[in-house]
């Protein structure tokens, strides 16, 4: 039995919520398995039956004291390695409990080998089955015109600067209009990116991307950064994907990549098309038996300690 | 005599640089026979972190007529953006960031939309995102004064001096990385300027051979130009505003949205150093020469300049 567990107080609950699911689900398929365990702030309690605990490493102070206790051993999700220098993490090296870590995709695998954990650092897809609005829909946006550009709700200054830029230039881009999405709303996000052509992203640094792999899947195309989530797939054939930091400069990119798929349908399909392929390829689905082959040797390592 | 009055913040316990670039001016204005004040609703007077020439008045007692002049800043909070633009007086605005403009104005709203008599600011990119996205057709620039305190040590310490408060993670990435990814330069020495007394940061930029600039969203951004007239070699990123000043020939400079990079190009830097510490040369040479045009004198003639034709 694997236990999932997230915490209330956690960042970026929904994503991870709808990765473990995924999880559960493929690995029943395969005749494990494996449970979600929610819990309140404070200290959790954990029910007997588990083989070993999957979490975000930077939960490891709620968890410590419980898991200790109960001598059951954990895999620490490392869930966004540009903030794993934030918590201590002498106990990945020092605790028999930790049977391995996990590294979001093979080039946040090869950084954390690089920190000598003292401890295997497996693989693990971060992905989920993407309620996509599907091929059709995405196929149909790719021939309308650009109406509507979806933004993360907590995008801050930078969304007020990129905005007000393409709404007060030339006033081209004046008629757009905005809408803010929150994936932490399930409901509300698969109506409102229903509605999107085009989803503005200035993610910050992450390990994952699931909102964004799911906006390419629906056919949204995604122009912006991905922060880092999507660094080994992202491509110039799949997303308006902007490398600058400076806000000036994604606005440019922005304003010239909307000018373009205007003048030129074929690349915007092209874009669309690359979006689904791309997040197909990276889908529960397809990883599932890479993903699937980790946890069978976690459960094997598990059941040594 | 026409009053000046600079509008500013009303929390003025800590230092903020865009405070202390008012009171410079204010400073300025007064020491050339102007009747210039910072005012806001601030209880505790003058700072003692800004220039003690500029002086202070509590908005609530100040008396301001139509002939006086009232210079707002990028951050003014809307309602109080309002009640400015109803006041009979002239108006200034003075742009210290363009990045914080959305938080006064709507998004389809230009600055050129309000009735103000003259634009300022502290950049070349804060007047081109003035003139190019909000129809402003003659901005002023009048760039901060560096101030000329930190003599660069004759023996430079092989170290990197920061200032992490805005790109914490970024900084994070740099230390994990020197310390496992690159085993041979984790003995270098990480010093930090946050929350340090100017006189201190001076000088720890002056016996710091690079400085890490983590800027980020910034109108001009100030540390990088201290830390060139430090002669320091300056190598990360410019934040927008740095653009005014930073080029290839005078700083290493990095712009990507993910800090995987930096840490091979801080790391070069580094290792580039250890071998030949002259590497650089001309670089903090190229950095001395772009502080020049950040002098008191050229932000002086660039003031009275502007206000003798404004007024």
């Amino acid at each position: 039995m694997i236990d999932f567990i997230l915490l209330e107080e956690e960042r970026d609950r929904e994503e991870k919520r709808r990765f473990y699911q995924s999880q559960i689900d493929g690995l029943r398929d395969v005749g494990l398995t494996a449970r979600l365990l929610e819990f309140p702030e404070g200290a959790p309690v954990l029910p007997e039956g588990g083989g070993f605990a999957v979490f975000d490493v930077e939960c490891r102070r709620h968890l410590r004291s419980r898991l200790d206790l109960m001598r059951l051993p954990h895999v620490p999700v490392i869930w966004n390695p540009y903030t794993f220098f934030e918590i201590g993490h002498m106990w990945i090296r020092h605790s028999d409990l930790v049977i391995a870590a996990l590294a979001p995709g093979p080039s946040s695998a090869q950084l954390l080998r690089q920190y000598e954990l003292s401890k295997p650092i497996e693989i693990i897809n971060i992905t989920a089955e993407y309620s996509a609005l599907g091929g059709s829909a995405g196929q149909s946006r790719a021939t309308s015109g650009i109406r509507r550009i979806g933004y993360f709700s907590e995008s801050g200054i930078g969304l007020d600067f990129i905005r007000g830029v393409l709404t007060r230039r030339g006033h081209e881009h004046a008629d757009l209009e905005w809408i803010p999405v929150s994936f932490e709303s399930p409901s509300d996000w698969h109506r409102d990116l229903a509605r999107c052509d085009i989803l503005l992203s200035l993610r910050g640094l992450s390990g994952s991307a699931i909102p964004l792999l799911e906006a390419m899947a629906s056919g949204v195309i995604v122009m912006g950064t991905h922060g880092g989530g999507l660094r080994d797939i992202a491509g110039p054939e799949n997303g308006l994907w902007i490398e600058s930091g400076t806000l000036e400069t994604i606005a440019a990119e922005m304003a010239g990549g909307l000018k373009r798929m205007s003048a030129e349908p074929a690349w915007r399909r092209h874009l669309v098309e690359g979006a689904i392929e791309v997040s197909r390829q990276a889908g529960a689905e397809a990883v599932a038996a890479g993903n699937m082959e980790v946890w069978r040797r976690l459960a094997q390592r598990a059941s040594l300690v | 005599m026409v009053q000046i009055v600079y509008a500013t913040v009303s929390n003025l316990a800590s230092p903020i640089g865009g405070v202390i670039v008012q009171a410079a001016h204010v400073a300025h204005l007064r020491r050339a026979g102007f009747d210039a004040k910072l005012a806001s609703t601030y209880q505790g007077g003058l700072p003692a972190w800004v220039d003690q020439e500029a002086v202070f008045e509590h908005s609530g007692r100040l008396l301001i007529g139509p002939d006086d002049v009232l210079v707002l800043h990028d951050s003014v909070p809307r309602h109080a953006f309002n009640r400015f633009m109803q006041m009979p007086v002239r108006r200034v605005f003075f742009c210290q960031n363009h990045y914080f403009l959305g938080g006064t104005l709507q998004h389809h709203e230009c600055l050129s939309d309000f009735q103000f008599d003259a634009f300022l600011c502290v950049s070349e990119p804060i007047a081109r995102h003035l003139r190019d996205v909000h129809g402003v057709a003659d901005p002023v620039i009048i760039r901060p004064a560096v101030k000329p305190n930190a003599t660069p040590s004759a023996d430079k310490e092989l170290q990197i001096c920061y200032m992490p408060r805005k790109r914490l993670a970024e900084f994070g990435s740099v230390r994990y990385g020197f310390r496992y990814l690159y085993p041979e330069l984790a003995g270098t020495r990480f010093v930090s300027i946050h929350d340090r007394h100017p006189d201190e940061v001076a000088a720890i930029m002056a016996e710091s051979a690079v400085f890490l600039s983590l800027s980020r969203h910034e109108g001009l951004g100030l540390p990088p130009l201290e830390a060139m007239a430090a002669g320091c070699l300056v190598v990360g990123y410019h934040g927008g505003g740095g653009l005014d000043y930073a080029t290839a020939a005078n700083g290493r400079w990095f712009d990507n949205a993910t800090p995987d990079e930096l840490v091979p190009l801080l790391a070069d830097t580094i290792s580039t150093l250890r071998a030949d510490p002259d590497a650089f040369v001309g670089m903090v040479e190229a950095g001395h020469r772009t502080v020049e045009r950040y002098t008191s004198d050229a932000m002086n003639a660039a003031l009275l300049g502007f206000w003798r034709s404004f007024l």
